[in-house]
């Protein structure tokens, strides 16, 4: 018998290997759980899938082949350096690029042509990175747009979206125009949220807001996630990601390198931000 | 034969080569200011007399006049403008809408003021600077060309006021004199604008109205070469001008001759249909949303005062009841603008062109000669011709689907006038018509109560749209487009609603100011009196029924009262000053009181002190 050398010409990944004498010996691998006693809590359905989207800019890949999964009450993060894709990630899920290549499904339907406005008419709401709110509408007429132009007219729905995201005060009556970046945020999520989507996908919500804004739109955006809506977040804020998002994915050069719970992500190194 | 193709050419050369000189001119000026100077031909038009006045009326030599017409008197006006008019748009952010309209206030100043100095007469004495035959003109069209392309290309200058065009401030902030760039490009846009007047003159009518908007038409070279390129241009302002002389060879019979020959006449006309139209749009600069003001509601007093107001020429008599006739009907047209451009932010420079269908249509209907339709009393056939003009919006309304800014500028332009030139300018289409009002409602003082039925009901369709549902959703559409659209806003049958129901509202706007003067007038409705429409109401508040009102009371009375040509002079003022008051007048009034009021005790609110 051999000792100690190396593998034989019939060795590889299902041949089993004859144990070196220098080896301990193995214990037996303990049984795995029972699985028919306890039924393993399902992953909520997906509401919004991509599926290997490809997308170009001219003679740059901007996407290739990217693979996500939006699943209802749950938060989905990306993150990822600038030039990773992330943006056009989202403009495509949104409805404002179209890609070169692959799929992007909305409870099963295919949605890939469907543009930004027939988008929100089933379910997907969406905010800007650069505010989009209307300035010469007071803070109540914004929201109303939303709830009149959304999936569904629920009549309380401007009255919810307003006090969810503490708007209702005497805020409402004053022209968009001129109010500071926090509250316009919470406008632009409270027209978003006035439409009753079923996703929302935001972009970068927290930039030019202060800490304790963030903190307060963390809380607002899990109770809606606990609602069942199923958010998308593209951020640069890791704090904000880490308290917030049940998955993360990290993007880098056009795909994603790295998916899973924030706190095995986040933490080990890896391409998350810019190199400094 | 070969020599009749020949003279052709050279006769066509020289046209183009005239249109190359305009084209270069509002590329570079576009190039090297940002704006696209709709005033380019006014300037044009102004060095043109002046050089003229020098020349002819004073008598200095030829090389003396043109020194000081175009080293000193066109950049003169140039620098001035930059100055006074564009400088503090630009520093606002250049809206498009307002730098628009300011460029059309300088427009109608410019035209105005040389109507009053000069008369307002055609002149044919101009001198001629450069020879007759076309190898002058395009030399110093070649000349122009390569010097201005080096120059913007290969030098430090160059390359800052590409900076200064493309964002003032982050140019400032990059260590450039903005001031003085922007000087340099306005002064070296208006000498090109100088030398196409002074090189045009001698072969086309000098007069105040006709030389510039012939200088407009030309835009369609510009346009063509997507305000970049100064050799397309040049091919391009070639090519249709040979293209248009050769095109009086053919004469076919028939109805194909008259449309023959309308083309050819109008082949410029023709080119920026196309350029502005089927083209893709210029890549508009950004179009960030713009820094809109809050709406500010009107005191309902305002309401009663401006009924009042109204009832009041139902007292007047003789030539002051016959004036005041005119004001609803005009009234009705500026409602459509206030509809499609403030609100729902639509840059639409060819209103008048709907006006005058509405018209043309009202009188065809009434007199019988409609194709397909017989003869109608005159009310029916003016709603009958509303409902007729109202599809026609899609001329308009399409391109604006996937157009903003200038480009949908251009394209509302470039339909007005191709309406204007290939129906208006048609004998077969206008000749021996008369538009008679409704029986019963012959007299003065019964057709303007008539009017104001009319007007009140366009008010309240105007009230109608703008509130509610599809009033917010236009105001969102107005605001922030891409907003809109994420927020569920349906834009471009939005867009088609807003156009079409301008193009009826101008209609019925039309026809009866038409019905009015008891006449189909085609120069009622030519498109320099679409832009001073379309800068009355943005000056006087885009989104303000009551100020569209108030334009048209403006527009009427002053012409009417003073010499001709106040009213386009005080608007032109007004637009002019739009840099100053981004919010219009009563905006800078109300600005003024409160600085006038006593100050009141300082609080701290969600907005700030």
């Amino acid at each position: 018998m051999d000792v100690g050398t190396g593998p034989t010409e019939a060795s590889g990944a299902g041949v089993a290997r004859r144990p070196a004498i220098t080896e301990r010996p193995r214990l037996p691998k303990p049984t795995p759980e029972p699985t028919t006693l306890l039924p393993r809590p399902r992953a909520a359905p997906p509401l919004l899938t991509a599926h290997t989207l490809h997308a170009r800019y001219g003679g740059f890949t901007a996407l290739d082949g990217v693979d996500l999964v939006v699943r209802a009450g749950q938060v989905t993060a990306v993150v990822g350096p600038n030039g990773a894709g992330k943006s056009t990630l989202f403009h495509c899920l949104a409805g404002t690029v179209r890609p070169a290549r692959g799929q992007v499904r909305f409870g099963g339907r295919d949605i890939t042509r469907l543009p930004a406005h027939a988008r929100t008419r089933l379910g997907i709401g969406r905010t800007f990175q650069q505010l989009a709110v209307f300035p010469s509408l007071t803070v109540a007429e914004n929201v109303r747009v939303g709830a009149e132009q959304g999936r569904v007219a629920e009549p309380g729905s401007v009255e919810r979206a307003l006090r969810l995201f503490g708007l209702d005060g005497d805020v409402r009556s004053l022209p968009a125009a001129g109010l500071p970046t926090g509250t316009l945020r919470r406008v632009e999520l409270a027209r978003a949220f006035a439409g009753s989507p079923s996703v929302l996908l935001l972009d970068e919500p927290a930039a030019g807001l202060d800490t304790a804004e963030v903190a307060a739109l963390t809380l607002v955006l899990r109770a809606l996630a606990a609602e069942g809506t199923a958010l998308l977040v593209v951020e640069h804020d890791l704090d904000l990601v880490a308290g917030l998002a049940d998955v993360v994915h990290v993007m880098s050069a056009g795909r994603i390198v790295s998916s899973g719970p924030p706190d095995r992500v986040l933490a080990a190194p890896g391409p998350q931000e810019t190199p400094v | 034969m070969s020599t009749f193709t020949y003279d052709l050419t050279l006769a066509g050369l020289s046209v183009g080569s005239a249109a190359a000189l305009t084209g270069i001119g509002l590329i570079v000026t576009y190039r090297a200011t940002g704006v696209l100077n709709f005033a380019h031909g006014a300037i044009a038009m102004v060095c043109a007399y002046a050089l003229r006045q020098c020349v002819v009326g004073w008598g200095w030599p030829l090389w003396l006049g043109a020194m000081v017409t175009l080293l000193f008197l066109a950049p003169g006006i140039g620098v001035v403008l930059e100055r006074f008019v564009f400088r503090p748009l630009s520093v606002l952010g250049g809206d498009p809408a307002q730098t628009l309209v300011a460029s059309i206030g300088v427009f109608v100043l410019l035209v105005g003021g040389a109507a009053l100095l000069w008369g307002q007469g055609a002149r044919d004495d101009a001198p001629e600077l450069v020879s007759a035959d076309p190898w002058g003109q395009l030399a110093v069209v070649l000349v122009l060309a390569t010097g201005v392309g080096a120059v913007i290309r290969w030098t430090r200058f160059g390359r800052e006021l590409r900076a200064v065009v493309d964002d003032r401030q982050l140019a400032v902030l990059g260590g450039v004199d903005a001031d003085r760039v922007a000087a340099a490009g306005w002064a070296f846009g208006s000498f090109t604008a100088g030398l196409t007047g002074v090189l045009l003159a001698p072969y086309v009518r000098l007069d105040p109205y006709g030389l510039p908007l012939l200088v407009m038409e030309v835009v369609a070279v510009a346009v063509a070469a997507r305000m970049r390129s100064l050799p397309v241009a040049v091919v391009v302002a070639l090519g249709i001008g040979v293209g248009q002389s050769q095109l009086t060879r053919l004469h076919p019979a028939g109805w194909r001759g008259q449309l023959v020959q309308a083309v050819g006449a109008n082949l410029f006309v023709v080119a920026l249909l196309v350029a502005a139209l089927v083209l893709p749009g210029l890549g508009s600069r950004d179009a960030l949303p713009r820094t809109t003001t809050a709406r500010i509601a009107m005191p309902p007093a305002a309401w009663i005062v401006a009924g009042v107001l109204f009832l009041l020429p139902l007292g007047f008599a003789g030539s002051d009841l016959h004036t005041s006739v005119q004001v609803p009907a005009l009234g009705v047209v500026l409602l459509s603008l206030v509809v499609v451009t403030g609100r729902g932010g639509q840059l639409s420079l060819g209103q008048a062109a709907y006006a005058g269908l509405g018209a043309l249509f009202t009188a065809l209907l009434a007199a019988g000669r409609f194709p397909l339709l017989p003869r109608l009393p005159e009310l029916a056939a003016l709603a009958l011709a509303v409902l007729l003009v109202a599809p026609l919006g899609l001329l308009t309304g399409w391109p604006a689907i996937s157009r903003h800014g200038l480009s949908l500028a251009l394209a509302t332009f470039a339909v007005g006038v191709g309406v204007s030139r290939f129906v208006f300018a048609q004998p077969y289409a206008t000749s021996g018509l008369s538009l008679d009002r409704p029986s019963g409602f012959d007299g003065d003082r019964a057709y303007y109560a008539l009017e104001l039925t009319l007007l009140a009901a366009a008010l309240l369709t105007t009230h109608t749209l703008r509130r509610g549902r599809t009033g917010r959703a236009l105001a969102a559409l107005r605001d922030h487009e891409q907003g809109a659209s994420a927020a569920g806003v349906q834009v471009p049958p939005l867009k088609l609603l807003a156009f079409v129901t301008g193009a009826a509202l101008a209609a019925l706007g039309g026809g009866m100011l038409g019905m009015g003067v008891r006449a189909f007038d085609p120069s009622a409705y030519d498109p320099v009196r679409g832009l001073l429409w379309f800068a009355a109401v943005v000056v006087l508040g885009a989104d303000s029924t009551l100020g569209a009102l108030a334009a048209a009371a403006l527009l009427v009375g002053l012409d009417a009262g003073a010499r001709g040509g106040v009213a386009a002079a005080l608007i032109g003022v007004l637009a002019v000053g739009v840099g100053r008051f981004p919010g219009g007048p009563y905006e800078a009034l109300r600005v003024a009181a409160g600085r006038l009021r006593p100050q009141r005790r300082v609080r701290l609110t969600v907005l700030g002190v």
